[in-house]
């Protein structure tokens, strides 16, 4: 074993977490490698240094208290929720119904304003000879004209 | 699930509030050494450890005993007090810095001098961690979990724990080394 092999297994040597195989290679490098045997000593320092963190007690924390404060959040939660909605509901559903009927009442007005009578002017005007185009031109702008009068 | 485990379940399962007041009474002070060890603060870990356990009373009825009651409270725990550091960083009241670190565990630890101090560095070197290499560390050597159990809770590979455990001792090396030296924490 090299020290390379020796520090991926220096990790789950100490945490006891190594197979019998990899623990018996770990034990005969560490006896021949010094720096690898200085390594191993300071790991195993920190590990129990950090072990020595004493334990908090929490004394101030209580179940009962803590389903009031739950429930008294989930209730917040709901009201912030209906909330929500009923500004959805009274602001944002009329203003976009409104929204929706002008622009229906702007595109049906721009349909019937230009396609239904070019249809039907170039459907008559497609059998009709020159001179009975002039002559129903004619006729329009009479009509017109008396429409204006 | 241990056999606690399993009675609290059970009783969560017969009775909401029967079974919570038995959760709390048995992971209250897990919960708060975890916190404690991201915040640096006794005041702020208490008020975690309650907002972990609203939480977890809020979620209860979406937990269907599939994996360990005690995995689930870890997750909610360390997700928990990831939200409260990014937070607190956010707004910048408190820095992890080297130079700036805000601890008040003068107060949570008042022993004799020696015990003090050196509590204060081990919790000094933990706050220094990034948060990935505090979590391994936070459940290897103060809840004393399997690599399994860790990659579990912290959803990923057995391999990335060992990394993670491996990147967070020479972290701590770098910190604490001077200090062993002197002699004066063992």
């Amino acid at each position: 074993m090299n020290c390379s092999k020796f520090k991926t297994l220096l990790t789950r040597y100490i945490d006891k977490e190594i197979n019998k195989n990899e623990k018996s290679l770990f034990k005969k490098h560490i006896e021949m490698c010094k720096n690898c045997q200085d390594e191993y000593d300071t790991q195993v320092q920190i590990k129990q240094l950090i072990r020595k963190k004493k334990r908090l007690i929490a004394t101030e924390i209580d179940a009962q208290n803590i389903i009031i404060k739950a429930k008294k959040r989930s209730i917040e939660k709901k009201d912030k929720k209906n909330k929500i909605n009923s500004i959805i509901l009274n602001r944002f559903v009329p203003s976009f119904s409104i929204a929706a009927a002008v622009i229906l009442l702007f595109l049906s007005f721009s349909l019937f304003k230009t396609d239904p009578f070019m249809q039907v002017e170039e459907y008559i005007l497609a059998d009709l000879s020159f001179e009975e185009i002039s002559n129903l031109e004619n006729d329009i702008n009479l009509f017109s004209d008396i429409l204006n009068e | 699930m241990c056999m606690n485990e399993k009675h609290i379940f059970k009783a969560l399962q017969a009775d909401k509030t029967e079974g919570f007041s038995l959760l709390v009474a048995e992971y209250r002070d897990m919960i708060l050494n975890i916190a404690y060890s991201y915040t640096g603060n006794k005041d702020d870990s208490e008020d975690l450890t309650q907002e972990v356990l609203i939480k977890v009373y809020d979620k209860l009825d979406s937990f269907k005993g599939l994996s360990k009651l005690s995995t689930w409270l870890y997750k909610i725990t360390i997700n928990t007090c990831h939200d409260h550091v990014r937070r607190k960083k956010r707004m910048k009241i408190i820095s992890y810095d080297q130079n700036n670190i805000n601890l008040k565990s003068d107060d949570d630890f008042d022993k004799t001098t020696e015990t003090r101090e050196t509590q204060k560095l081990i919790i000094e070197s933990i706050l220094k961690l990034p948060l990935k290499l505090r979590d391994v560390i936070i459940l290897k050597e103060l809840e004393d979990k399997s690599y399994k159990d860790i990659a579990g809770i912290l959803k990923c590979s057995i391999g990335t724990v060992e990394s993670r455990l491996f990147r967070a001792r020479q972290k701590l090396k770098n910190i604490l080394a001077p200090e062993i030296k002197k002699g004066e924490l063992l």
